[in-house]
This record gives structure tokens, C-alpha cells and sequence, in this order.
């Protein structure tokens, strides 16, 4: 297996940042050509992966492994499975969408912006590559610092103060889970009698935790990556953050950043801290019903439509919460197609939110009226990533919720029949939203809008294309996952796993 | 003495020669007058070529196994090559960041990077000391420079402030440093730091090595002996405050490795918690202080006492760990902090200088270079990746819990997060806003070859630490 694309995946959108730095200031045109045909190339490569990716097997594919700081047991470790492959895509598909669709909506220090977005996409495809656990937290960190700079220099009115907020709030979580992520390499250490901070060694064995230090440190990282999701009450970051950030960082921000959040809880909550992921899943089970219900009900109540989409994401996080701490295959399986899927759609829903704020300059949706009438085209797709949102069947959402739901109704029943409701509530929210904007009399202001452009067509085109495909073929997608997930599974439900039977385990020949 | 004395001693005596030639080339070229009217840049090269002659004479001489000289006062070893190798850095980018500046303002050339080699000399004589006696020679060989550096710009009011103030603590300091060594030696006989090994506890003992702590405490700017910093480095002229930050953070932490985990490595249940203690008063107090200045020469003061706190858990920890931490640390910071206090040098107000967080404004549009470069630095200070201070805080943190201080280890953390707020202010500044009207921006050859050594710092060690890692790790094996 060839052995140099995951790292290649990394190096394209930094060599791509370069590239689109050194174009000088006054071509705006040329840093994004640049930087679009990076993250293109880098799209590619991607769909490459995704595609020779062979389904049907739980380890590591693609596997990289190298000394990085030998003395101190760090390792440059990549490598992609279930988890990772179809979320490492879906990066390279909305990092090209989020630098096409600036083009319109982010006209300022064009070059900076793009930059800064390719910046960011290294941070996150690490973040998902990743396979030692410092590694991980390096790339973890990484991304913030260009996203602080996205909201601070290119966001509304209130972005300093949403950008350092963002900041300091995912940082508070984050630096605990560092502690955490020392505290489990100094257990490695003597358990294993080499200190290594590598996932998969750090799992070929029991690391014989007491309940009390395995509760600790599992909430140190579950906090680290409940602020990032974000889960309720840790999401107060969230309504500025999403809504100072100009719409098509919002995009990068609930499609992908997000998503690492949920991505760090499979990866390395449930095999690192089993009895503790047992033990405490009735409390996430429950901050996600409340996150679900609370979300969809305070977006609902919403004018500004940023805010509506933030607190709406909010509560489709909560879902995604709700499957992963369900802990069966159906309800597992559901949630990582589903952040897929709310990638694609909440990706598709800011674009438009975007577009509809670039022409008008009105972020409130009783400010719109009848636009259907002057921009059908615009009216249709919204109303498919609205469908997508409302996991209505025949979209991609409605695989993702069902599986979701219908794995928690087996172990939580009553959660799951509470976060019903939440798709309830989407529909109220969504379809409000819907009607206030596109429906009804036509302002007379309004008559001039003007509808989708070719440009924005090809920008929003491949996330529609995304939301049918997967709604009516969602083979591929959950193929890809599921021996992943069955093996993560088997290895959370065995308390102390006999060595070899947790996922990854260190094949011999393979010491770090 | 012997040859062989001399010869381990080689980088030290490279550098005072290097300082006397320095001077004697000045009072040559200004042929009698008190400033020079045309000042040349022999000097500076001159003091170039001394520090190189010095690290390549540390490069070069052996350190493993550690070679003793003078009569055991004086060890080289692997902490006295790394220390010393820092130490040369800091004063080559030292003297690099100084030359347009202090040309540009006047200052006697010849005499400030004579002072710049002899606080160096001190510093890397610290690190090299096996006797309390060469340690207290040290330290006064590093901060009486440091003194008159402060109060160098004659004809700035605030800059004699800075010296007074500065030279009056630190006379004090060092009453309690003496006072320390002579306790030392009524409790233990000896002030051979080999011998002082086996010392048994005892209250007179103790009462030393808090008296030692206080002396090396006000030198790395440790809270409560911190007072003096945020006033010395507003007023005294920014590349010497660029200096001495780093400069007497390099002396003070190699003394205090030298003192505590090594020698007194048995009596770490009483000085530990001492330790522990003063380390979390100074990241608490460091990083609340500098959250609101608006002045960045305060707010780099506040942040490098805050630094202290976070190399003291190194010192805390101790062992092998600790210590290669702290050591690590040390030249992480060289280069992060001399980088951000050398985009500072750039800006200038109609010859004064501009060092208020506003002044960076707009500097993104006019030297995008220096905007990434303190955006990298202020990163790096705040412990994020990929700069280099995120690995040196690893490490610390790995020493804390390593060594079983949880507890410490969470205030750092928690403490790192506080200090994102005001290093993103200062990494954001350059990005925002508009260019004031009276800062200009003063490009030099010299100071640009100094940021890109510093850049060049942060980015290796944050992206590639493995072979300093491997030296810090080899230097500091011996302890356990």
C-alpha cells in the first residue's frame, strides 16, 4: 500500500498556502486560483483514498509511520479507517466549496483569507490522520490558531470578541486533555515498559486503569471534545463564533471542525476508556436529548438566520452524540454517516445563508420575503438541504437520523423516543426559515434579486449531488465504516480486552 | 591552574577577550571623544566573531564525560555545553538586534557589546559552577553588566530610572544570595556543590537554600521577587530588555539546576514544595498581570516572569526529566522571545521608541514578514503548536506529572490558556487597524538575520525537537 499519500494529503494544502502567499498583493484572482487548484488537487487525492480504501477491514490502511522525536516516544503516525476515510473526504469536498463561494462573499485581503483556509485544512486533515496521540493534539491545537484569525480579521462586527471566546473556551478543554494525554503515556510507559505516546501500541493492551483516575481522564478528554462538538451546556461559544464568522468560515467551523470533536470521542474515548465510556454514557445520552431539544427550540425562536443554522447545528450534534454513546453497531454507524451528512447539508445551508447575506446585506429573515419568486433556482436547493436537514427520506439525513434512532431505541429507549422530537423541531425551525424567505408576497426591494449564478451553481452542485447520492446509496458510505465500528464496538464492551483483540493492535514486527 | 583549566574554560575566556578587544577598538576609533562621531561596525562584528569563537570552542571541547577544571569549581558537562550554547545565541542575536538600534541612537557602541560578552560570560559561568562560590561570581558577572545596560541611554530619564531601580534590588538580592552561601556553609562545611550531596537536612541548611532561592529568584524573575522587571524593562533601552530577559533567565535556571536537582537532589521533599509554591504564584500572578498592558515592553516583562513560573516546574520536578525540560525550555525561549522583542526594534517613533500594542497596527500592510514572524512568536509563548513552545511545555508538563504534581501541572495548563488572551493580542495587532502616522518602519540587514534565526528557532524546535531533545535528554541523564 503505497505509503506517502496521507502525508502528501497534509503537505498539498501547506504547499498550496505557500503558493497562494507568494502571489502578491495586488491578485486576489491569482491567490485564489492557487489556492482553489490546491485544494482541488488535494480533493482528488482524497477521492483517490476514499475509493481504493478496502472496506471490510478494521485496521489502518494507508499507514505511515516514522520517528519524530524518538527520545521523548512521539511518532509521526498516519493513517485512515473506518473513522477517518469518508471524514478526511469530506474535508478536501468543503474546503474548495468554502474557497470558491468567497469569492463573492469575502472581498477583503482575498489572499490572507485564502491562506489561512488552507491552513486550517491541514489542521484538520491531521487531526483526522493522526495516530499517536501528540501528533494528534498538535494538529488538534493547530487549527485553531488560523481559524482565531478567520473570525478576528474577516468576521462581523462583535468578531474579536467571538474569535477570542472561541478561543480560549475550546483551549480551556483542550489543555486538560493534554494532561490526560501525559497521564496515559506515563501509564503506557509502565505497563507497556516503553513510554510511547502511539495509539494503536497504547491499545494492544489493557493499561490498568483504577475507576477513579479511567473516570478523570476520560472526562478530560470528553470535555476537550464535548466544547468542540459542541455539546450542551459546553456550547456557549458557539451563536458568536457561528454567527461573527463570515458564513463560508461557518461552513469550515459546523461541517468540519465540528466534526473533530465527535471523530476524538470514536477515536480515542471509547477504546482508551471503556468501563468509563460505560459507565458515564447515560449522562452524555442525556446532554445530548437536552442538546437535541434545546437547540431546536431556542433556533426556532431565532431572527437572525446565522444564529438559526448555529443553535439548528447544535441540536444535529446532539444526535450525533446520541448515537455514539448509544453503543451499538446500528446507532454508531449512524452517527459517523451522519456527520457526514450534516457536514454536507450544514456546509450547503451557510453557503446559501451566505450568498442570500452577500447580495442583500440582511441577516434577518423577516428582512426577506417571496425570494422564490425572484430566485427559484436559489429556492430549490435550499429547499434540498433543507429536506437533508429534516432527514427527510431519500436524502442523506434521513439514513444517518433513522440509523441513529433506531440503534438508541434498542439500548436508551427513552432518550431516543425524547430526541424524536428534535426532528419535530427541526421541521418548525427549518421550514419557518424556509417560508419567512422564500415565501409569501415579494418585498418590492427585493425584486432585482438576483438568482443563483453559474458560479454558485457549480459551488453548491456537488453538496446536492451529495445529499441524493448518499440519501439513495448509502452503501459505500456505511460499507466503509463498519468493520471499523463493529471492532471499536467489540473493544468498548469488553472491559479488559485480551491483547490483539482491540482495534489496531500492534502487529509484531511493528514496535514504534 | 592549569592548561587543561583553561582549556575547559575556553568559551568563557574566548569571550572576555573578545569583550576587552571590543572595548579597546572603541576607544581606539573615538580617538579620546566621549561619543564617536561616525560610529563604524567593527564593533559589532568584532563582538560577532567573539561569540562565534565561543560557541565553536563549546561545540568542540567535550563534554561527556563531564571534564571538572579548577580544582572541581568548574564542570563541563552536557548542561554547561547546552546552557552555554544558548547562552551564545542569545547574545549573537543580542548583538544583531542591537547594532541599528543603538547606532541609531547613539549609544556608546564599544561598551554596550563589551557588556552584552561579559553578562554572557556570567551566565554560562553559572552553568558551569560546582562551588557556590563560582556561582555567586557568576551571577555577579552577569547582572552587574545588566545594571548598567538598563541605565545605558544616558540622556533617558526613564532609562537611569530603570538602572537605579535595577541595580539597587539586585544589590539586595545578591546580600541574601551571599548571606545563603555563607549559611550553606556553617550547616554543611563545604560549599563544594559534589560534597554538599550527602549534606543532612537541618534548619540552618534550609534557611540557606531559601536565602540561595531568593538570590537566583530575582534574577529569573520569580514572583515575589519580580517587582523590578516591568519597570527595568520599560524603561531601559529594548534591545538591552531584549537581552537581559533572556540573558538572566539563562543564568538564574542554570544555577538553580545546579543548586537544587543536582546537588541538593535528596533534600527535594523540603525544597519541592517551596518550589511548587513559588511556581504557581508566578504563572498566576505573570499571566493575570500581563493580560492588561497596553504597553508590549511591560506586557513581554509580565510574560516573561510568567515563563519563569513555567521553567520552575521543571525545577520542581526534578530528575533527568525536569531538568532536560528546563533546559529545553531555556532555548526555546532564547528564540521565541528574542524574535518577539526583535519585531518590536523595527518600529521606531521619531527616534523613540514605539512600543505600545497599538503601534503594531497595520504592520501586516507595510512588513508582512515581521507581522508573521511576531504572530509565530506570540504563538510559540503561548505554548501552541507548531511553534517550539508547545513541545518545551510538554515536556514540562511531563516532568509534573511524571513526578507525581498534578496539581502544578493544571495551574500551568490552566494558566497557559489565560496568557492565549494577550499573546493573541499582540499576534493579532499587526493584522488589524490602521498604520499610526509617527511609526516607522526601520529595516536593517542585521535585525532581519536576527528574526530569521529566531523564526528559524521556533519552527525547529516545534517541528523537528528530536535531536535537541536527544541532547537535553543525554545531558541530563545523569541525574536521577
Amino acid at each position: 500500500m503505497s505509503s506517502w499519500a496521507l502525508s502528501a494529503l497534509i503537505a498539498i494544502p501547506v504547499a498550496g498556502a505557500i503558493a497562494a502567499g507568494a502571489t502578491g498583493p495586488r491578485r486576489p484572482a491569482a491567490a485564489r486560483a492557487v489556492a482553489l487548484a490546491a485544494a482541488l488537487t488535494a480533493l482528488g487525492l482524497a477521492a483517490w483514498v476514499w475509493i481504493t480504501f478496502r472496506p471490510g477491514e478494521s485496521a489502518l490502511q494507508f499507514e505511515e509511520r516514522l520517528a519524530w522525536i524518538p527520545a521523548a516516544g512521539i511518532g509521526y503516525h498516519l493513517g485512515v479507517d473506518g473513522l477517518s476515510v469518508s471524514l478526511t473526504a469530506l474535508v478536501t469536498l468543503l474546503v474548495p466549496v468554502a474557497i470558491a463561494a468567497s469569492t463573492d462573499q469575502v472581498l477583503e485581503r482575498a489572499r490572507g483569507f485564502v491562506v489561512t483556509v488552507l491552513l486550517l485544512e491541514a489542521g484538520l486533515l491531521g487531526t483526522f490522520l493522526a495516530q499517536d496521540l501528540v501528533l494528534f493534539y498538535v494538529f488538534w491545537e493547530a487549527m485553531l490558531i488560523p481559524m482565531y484569525f478567520l473570525i478576528a480579521l474577516w468576521g462581523g462586527p462583535a468578531r474579536r470578541g467571538a474569535a477570542i471566546k472561541f478561543l480560549l473556551y475550546t483551549m480551556a478543554g483542550s489543555v486538560l486533555m493534554l494532561l490526560a494525554i501525559v497521564a496515559v503515556y506515563l501509564q503506557g510507559g509502565r505497563v507497556l515498559g516503553t513510554p510511547t505516546f502511539d495509539l494503536p501500541a497504547l491499545l494492544g493492551r489493557p493499561l490498568g486503569w483504577t475507576p477513579a483516575a479511567e473516570a478523570l481522564l476520560f472526562g478530560a478528554f470528553a470535555v476537550a471534545f464535548a466544547i468542540k462538538m459542541p455539546v450542551w451546556p459546553l456550547h456557549t461559544w458557539l451563536p458568536d463564533a457561528y454567527a461573527e464568522a463570515p458564513p463560508v468560515v461557518t461552513v469550515l467551523l459546523a461541517g468540519l471542525m465540528a466534526k473533530a470533536g465527535a471523530y476524538g470521542l470514536l477515536r480515542f474515548c471509547l477504546p482508551l476508556f471503556p468501563d468509563a465510556v460505560r459507565a458515564w454514557g447515560p449522562l452524555f445520552a442525556a446532554l445530548a436529548v437536552v442538546g437535541v431539544l434545546y437547540g431546536g427550540a431556542v433556533a426556532w425562536a431565532q431572527a437572525d438566520m446565522r444564529r438559526l443554522l448555529a443553535y439548528g447545528s447544535l441540536s444535529h450534534m446532539g444526535f450525533i452524540l446520541l448515537g455514539i454513546f448509544a453503543l451499538n453497531v446500528e446507532a454508531v454507524q449512524g452517527s459517523v454517516v451522519q456527520m457526514i451528512n450534516h457536514g454536507v447539508s450544514t456546509g450547503a445551508l451557510f453557503v446559501l445563508a451566505g450568498i442570500l447575506i452577500a447580495r442583500t446585506g440582511r441577516a434577518r429573515t423577516d428582512a426577506y420575503g417571496g425570494v422564490a419568486a425572484a430566485a427559484p433556482a436559489l429556492a430549490a436547493v435550499t429547499l434540498i438541504a433543507v429536506a437533508s436537514s429534516l432527514a427527510l427520506p431519500g436524502t442523506n439525513g434521513f439514513v444517518g437520523e433513522f440509523l441513529i434512532l433506531l440503534g438508541a431505541f434498542q439500548t436508551r429507549p427513552v432518550y431516543a423516543a425524547l430526541a424524536t422530537f428534535g426532528i419535530v423541531a427541526a421541521a418548525a425551525y427549518l421550514l419557518a426559515f424556509v417560508g419567512r424567505v422564500f415565501h409569501g408576497p415579494l418585498r418590492s426591494e427585493l425584486r432585482a434579486f438576483p438568482d443563483l449564478r453559474p458560479r454558485e451553481f457549480a459551488v453548491l452542485a456537488p453538496l446536492v449531488a451529495m445529499i441524493l447520492w448518499v440519501g439513495f446509496v448509502p452503501g459505500p458510505l456505511l460499507d466503509r465504516s463498519e468493520a471499523t465500528v463493529r471492532a471499536l464496538l467489540r473493544a468498548t464492551a469488553a472491559s479488559t480486552p485480551a491483547p490483539g483483540t482491540a482495534i489496531h493492535a500492534r502487529r509484531p514486527g511493528m514496535v514504534p | 591552574m592549569s592548561w587543561h583549566d583553561l582549556a575547559a574554560a575556553a568559551p568563557e575566556t574566548l569571550l572576555v577577550l573578545a569583550a576587552c578587544a571590543v572595548l579597546i577598538q572603541d576607544a581606539w576609533a573615538a580617538g579620546g571623544a566621549l561619543e564617536a562621531v561616525r560610529q563604524s561596525t567593527a564593533a559589532t562584528w568584532l563582538a560577532l566573531a567573539g561569540v562565534c569563537a565561543a560557541a565553536a570552542a563549546a561545540l568542540w571541547l567535550p563534554s561527556s564525560p563531564a571534564t571538572p577544571a579548577f580544582a572541581g569549581m568548574y564542570v563541563r558537562d552536557g548542561i554547561t555545553r547546552l546552557a552555554d550554547l544558548t547562552a551564545l545565541g542569545t547574545a549573537g542575536a543580542g548583538v544583531l538586534l542591537a547594532d541599528p538600534y543603538v547606532r541609531r541612537t547613539r549609544l556608546p557602541v564599544g561598551e554596550y557589546y563589551a557588556l552584552v560578552l561579559l553578562s554572557t560570560t556570567g551566565a554560562m559561568l553559572m552553568a558551569a559552577s560546582r562551588n557556590l562560590i563560582v556561582l555567586f561570581v557568576g551571577l555577579e558577572v552577569l547582572s552587574l553588566p545588566l545594571y548598567v545596560l538598563a541605565a545605558l541611554a544616558r540622556r533617558s530619564t526613564r532609562s537611569q530610572e530603570a538602572g537605579l531601580k535595577y541595580l539597587l534590588l539586585g544589590a539586595f538580592a545578591t546580600a541574601f544570595f551571599v548571606y545563603g552561601v555563607a549559611l550553606v556553609y556553617g550547616a554543611a562545611g563545604t560549599l563544594d556543590l559534589g560534597a554538599l550531596a550527602g549534606a543532612p537536612a537541618s534548619p540552618l541548611l534550609g534557611g540557606g537554600l531559601a536565602l540561595l532561592t531568593i538570590g537566583l529568584g530575582f534574577e529569573a524573575a520569580m514572583v515575589p521577587f519580580h517587582g523590578w522587571a516591568p519597570d527595568v524593562y520599560e524603561g531601559a533601552p529594548l534591545p538591552a530588555v531584549a537581552f537581559m530577559s533572556v540573558a538572566a533567565k539563562i543564568g538564574a535556571f542554570a544555577g538553580l539546576i545546579r543548586v537544587f536537582p543536582e546537588a541538593f537532589a535528596h533534600l527535594a521533599p523540603t525544597w519541592s514544595p517551596m518550589m511548587q509554591a513559588l511556581a504557581i504564584a508566578t504563572m498566576v500572578l505573570g499571566n493575570l498581570a500581563a493580560l492588561g498592558q497596553t504597553n508590549v515592553k511591560r506586557l513581554l516583562a509580565y510574560s516573561s516572569i510568567a515563563h519563569a513560573g513555567y521553567m520552575l516546574i521543571g525545577v520542581a520536578a526534578g530528575g533527568a526529566a525536569g531538568t532536560g525540560a528546563v533546559l529545553f525550555y531555556l532555548a526555546v525561549y532564547a528564540a521565541m522571545n528574542l524574535g518577539a522583542f526583535g519585531v518590536l526594534l523595527l518600529l521606531d517613533r521619531r527616534g523613540v521608541e514605539a512600543d505600545r500594542v497599538d503601534d503594531l497596527a497595520g504592520l501586516a500592510a507595510r512588513a508582512p514578514w515581521a507581522a508573521w514572524t511576531l504572530a509565530l512568536c506570540a504563538v510559540s509563548l503561548a505554548g501552541l503548536p507548531p511553534a517550539g513552545g508547545f513541545i518545551a511545555k510538554l515536556y514540562l508538563f511531563r516532568a509534573a506529572l511524571g513526578a507525581g504534581q498534578t496539581g502544578l501541572a493544571v495551574i500551568g495548563v490552566l494558566t497557559s490558556v489565560v496568557s492565549v488572551f494577550y499573546y493573541m493580542r499582540l499576534a493579532y495587532a499587526p493584522f488589524a487597524g490602521d498604520v499610526p502616522s509617527d511609526v516607522a518602519v526601520r529595516r536593517s540587514a542585521m535585525t532581519g538575520a536576527a528574526l530569521v534565526l529566531a523564526t528559524a528557532g521556533v519552527l525547529v524546535y516545534g517541528i523537528l525537537p528530536g535531536s535537541l531533545t536527544a541532547a537535553v535528554q543525554q545531558a541530563a541523564a545523569f541525574l536521577k
